[in-house]
């Protein structure tokens, strides 16, 4: 048998109880055409089921030619199997078939009047990770099968973790084999339960789960009368109704030059895709990296010109002025650029099966259109996949993920992954072996290598150049590490008095040290804000930037804010290098910091006098990963100034690996 | 963006993606719908003059009205046509049509090897001379490096593992279970010297999303597609020998997308009229050798 499956509708009298096949809404090609496509990949462990879900899938949408079903039916007796092997229709090389595994990704097209389907049915082996990821990187939803014998696996949980690394926001775990653990809810509520736990870390916007057997068809297509406990909708139903939050980037204009267009001596166009956001003709656009300026003189698609284009358009843009530019340039928007840096940080999945990641080796960068050489400066550390711990580790193995740190030899155009996955990713190539050796995701904290990032975002023709005296210099001068404590907590919880005890003490030490508070801040450079939501984000923005100008001029800062919000905190920390940044969590009751009530506030506030009152009438959002607790109904402030004295002798000697 | 702009726009990436980084670039044709399609979307790409050389395979058992309709292209849109055959198995006659061998071995004598040979350029190649309006011999004998192939990932099962860019040995075998990782839109052209690598700007397109498109842009496609009054038309086109026709009363391409969307074909897979796909894993078998 080796016709294809191909996706086909199917007459009426077909349809049986299948809910995904309505004809009465399909005639127009309009209305075909303009449906929601959906990208999905399967993953899971070896024999979790992936393709016999999809088989079942076709099967029971009545998406299967009746001459391959004929086949399959009689291959299947021919092997003496109970029932039609549905995995025979997806795996579609023989030694797959032989095998009952799937070697390499594999994709399938299928439409219900609701949506179009691509599915990436990749392998579960873990020796075929980098197939897997080779399905996931374009997928909007990823399916991970998990066996209920089994429970929750090594691989259940780096495919999620996979699929969380590439941006893949929804996750719809399906608990196969249901029907070979009794249909037991506790089972059921067991896997859910541990993978739940083990995805809490994971960024995943949207998880389901649904208990299935692809294998007898309960909850594929059709409701399963085995699980009257489950009340939830079919893996079907889920496909077609999930609101897909889309990847693609709107807004960042970025138009990687693939080439300069010369038919004759009049014409000098540039043609590429569109990697994200939007242009019309006119705009002030930037080319990078000569910084040149011009405008959009017109954008053209064969016989055709546009007034204006959008992500994903394959175009030839021309523009007014006569500017240098070649493949691997890019083009943006004037007031909209990327970083440009030479070095960035990334997450990195290692895909060969010789040799190791070397951090001495050179190697091809490509990124966007561009090719460039370039070198893992170091490996930060590698996450374990089954506790998502880091570890530190001097080399990367096959299917192992680390977060690096790479230097180019010339400066690439790039965004964060998770705000731009065309110009976040890149892949790793080593040149001798011709071989595609990792994929990389660059993370968006970037401002340890470029201090000016931020700001290289907004204002344009400011290119950053190195500094003569960096960082490093002042922190040898100093004897010290840059980092910054972030004292968070209720008012009256005692972060002041410790941050002032602590400054004192690494003052007398010879530290370069400075305490930011309430004090210094909000009377001087913040004088201008009040207490609204906005103004709080504003004081907190800007606090987090002047941190981080005396971070980089060598010094401990010490800042102490009640800062109530676990966003802001994150936005501070985003600024800062792991492992440069803490969090200090200072606990103390509500009850016992109204009676303590240092500065008559909570009085105030108890009285209504003050609103939107942190712990009164405003909520407190205690932190869940501070790395440092310190609980002042328990705690001496000695004994805890003590623990941060010790906290930060730690890391002064330590090699940057955050713990 | 529709979804036929979106495979659209994404071929014609790959397309340029292909011609800026291949030196000896080769686009092959079959005058079937998909590799006509390929061709429209190459001369869209490049402002509508096709800069890159369309090879044909020759079996001397296509239906005489599709090397009509290549030949009347290949002079209208000036392309740089050229054919290639294997003249050996051809003069002793080692085909199925003439009772020498089974159809696999005549397709992997009069397509695969054909195709192996012309491209490395061992075997003569011929070349449309536009101010003759005939093929010669073709003093270029250069190996083509990038073949653009119109496959589809949907057609059957081996292509449906093919990635866009995809590396044949120095054989010109494919290692199905050892192929390279292909991330986000990141397509590694350059391989090992010696190789050549078939690129396929259409794996994302079905059947259907072909007639849609070929209805959209117009494109004049071999009227062996359609129903002449008989009752009966192609739907995959073939050496005449291993290639039937189906019943299909659609005349023109509106019906025959109705044709595809109604159901009425729902039961008999797209190549089930080419022979060769019936023999046990015979695609698959041909295509690890290096068929398209």
């Amino acid at each position: 048998m080796t016709s294809a499956v191909k996706r086909l509708w199917k007459t009426e009298k077909n349809l049986g109880t299948s809910k995904g096949i309505d004809m009465n809404k399909t005639h127009s090609v309009d209305n075909y055409l303009h449906k929601e496509l959906l990208r999905f990949t399967t993953a899971g462990s070896v024999d979790d089921g992936k393709s016999t879900l999809i088989g079942r899938m076709l099967y029971d949408s009545k998406a299967i030619f009746q001459d391959q079903m004929e086949a399959l039916e009689r291959t299947s007796t021919l092997r003496g199997d109970d029932e039609v092997d549905l995995a025979l229709l997806t795996d579609g090389l023989r030694a797959e078939r032989e095998q009952g595994i799937t070697i390499d990704v594999a994709y399938r097209y299928f439409s219900t009047p609701k949506r179009k389907f691509i599915i990436a049915d990749t392998p579960g082996h873990v020796q075929y990770t980098r197939n897997m990821i080779t399905g996931a990187s374009t997928a909007d939803l990823a399916i991970i099968l998990i066996d209920a014998r089994n429970g929750v696996l090594t691989q259940s949980k780096r495919h999620g973790f996979i699929a969380s690394l590439l941006g893949i926001r929804h996750l719809l775990v399906a608990v196969n084999k249901m029907d070979l653990v009794g249909w037991s809810e506790d089972v059921y509520n067991k896997i859910v339960e541990d993978y739940t736990t083990f995805s809490e870390k994971l960024e995943i916007h949207d998880m389901t789960f649904i208990p299935i057997s692809a294998l007898k068809g309960d909850n594929v297509v059709d409701k399963s009368k085995h699980l009257p406990w489950y009340d939830g909708g079919t893996v079907m139903h889920y496909l077609e109704s999930v609101t897909i939050s889309s990847d693609r980037n709107l807004i960042d204009f970025r138009f990687p030059v693939q080439y300069v267009v010369r038919p004759h001596l009049d014409f000098r166009g540039f043609a590429g895709r569109i990697a994200s956001g939007t242009i019309k003709v006119g705009e002030e656009i930037i080319s990078l990296p000569s910084c040149t300026e011009s405008r959009i003189k017109e954008i053209i698609f064969y016989e055709d010109k546009l007034e204006e284009v959008f992500e994903g358009q394959s175009v030839i843009i021309t523009l007014e002025d006569e500017i240098d530019i070649s493949r691997g340039d890019m083009i943006v928007r004037k007031h909209n650029v990327p970083t440009v840096s030479n070095t960035f940080e990334a997450i990195l999945c290692w895909m060969d099966d010789t040799k190791p990641l070397n951090t001495s080796t050179f190697y091809e960068i490509q990124h966007t259109t561009k090719n460039v050489q370039g070198y893992v400066r170091n490996l930060r550390y590698k996450i374990d996949v089954n506790t998502l711990h880091r570890e530190s580790a001097d080399h990367l193995l096959l299917n192992e993920i680390g977060k690096v740190r790479i230097e180019t030899t010339s400066p690439l155009f790039f965004d964060p992954y998770t705000k731009n996955r065309q110009s976040g990713s890149f892949i790793l190539i080593d040149p001798a072996a011709n071989l595609t050796v990792g994929a990389g995701m660059i993370v968006k904290n970037i401002s340890e290598i470029d201090p000016d990032a931020d700001s290289k975002i907004k204002s344009t023709n400011v290119m950053w150049e190195d500094r003569i005296v960096t960082r490093e210099d002042r922190e040898e001068k100093y004897g010290q590490k840059a980092q910054v404590f972030w004292f968070t907590g209720l008012s009256g919880s005692g972060k002041t008095t410790l941050a002032r005890e602590l400054e004192k003490k690494l003052f007398d030490e010879g530290k370069q040290v400075y305490l930011l508070d309430g004090d210094n801040i909000r009377h001087g450079i913040n004088g201008d804000l009040g207490f609204t939501e906005k103004d709080r984000k504003e004081n907190i923005r800007r606090i987090g930037h002047i941190a981080k100008l005396l971070y980089n001029a060598g010094f401990i800062v010490l800042c102490s804010f009640i800062s109530p919000k676990r966003e802001m905190r994150e936005f501070v920390r985003g600024l800062f290098p792991e492992g440069s940044f803490s969090e200090v969590f200072v606990k103390c009751d509500i009850k016992r910091c109204i009676s303590r009530d240092p500065k008559g506030l909570y009085k105030k506030a108890l009285a209504g006098e003050i609103l939107n009152f942190t712990g009164i009438t405003a909520v407190y959002e205690e932190p869940e990963d501070a790395e440092i607790v310190i609980d002042t109904e328990k705690v001496s402030i000695q004994d805890g100034v003590g623990k941060l004295g010790s906290r930060l002798i730690g890391k002064q000697t330590g090699d940057g690996i955050p713990e | 963006m529709d979804h036929l702009e979106r495979l659209e726009a994404q071929s014609v990436f790959i397309l340029r993606e292909a011609f800026r980084e291949f030196k000896n670039l080769v686009m092959l044709w079959s005058i079937g719908k998909d590799s006509t399609v390929l061709l429209w979307l190459a001369k869209k790409a490049f402002f509508g003059h096709v800069p890159i050389p369309l090879m044909h395979i020759n079996t001397n058992y296509k239906i005489p009205e599709m090397i009509e309709y290549r030949d009347s292209f290949a002079l209208k849109w000036n392309l740089n046509m050229i054919y290639g055959l294997n003249e050996k198995a051809l003069r002793e006659k080692q085909t199925f049509p003439d009772g020498a061998c089974d159809r696999i071995t005549c397709c992997r004598n009069l397509k695969s090897e054909a195709l192996k040979h012309t491209l490395s350029g061992e075997w003569t190649r011929y070349r449309m001379d536009h101010s003759l309006k005939k093929y010669v011999v073709d003093t270029n004998r250069e190996p083509y490096t990038g073949v653009i192939v119109g496959v589809r990932a949907d057609e059957e099962g081996s292509r449906s593992k093919e990635r866009y860019f995809s590396p044949r040995d120095k054989k010109n075998e494919w290692d199905v279970g050892d192929q390279p990782p292909e991330f986000w839109n990141q397509f590694k052209t350059d391989f090992a010297p010696g190789t050549h690598v078939r690129i396929h700007p259409l794996l994302d397109w079905t059947e259907l999303n072909i007639w849609e498109y070929i209805e959209k842009e117009k494109i004049p496609v071999v009227s062996l597609y359609f129903n002449q009054g008989d009752g009966k038309r192609y739907r995959s086109l073939g050496c005449f020998p291993c290639t039937n026709s189906i019943v299909s009363k659609s005349r023109n391409v509106k019906e025959i997308i109705e044709e595809l969307k109604s159901g009425k074909l729902s039961n008999i897979a797209e190549r089930s009229g080419r022979e060769q796909d019936k023999e046990d894993n015979g695609l698959e078998t041909l295509r690890r050798d290096g068929y398209m």
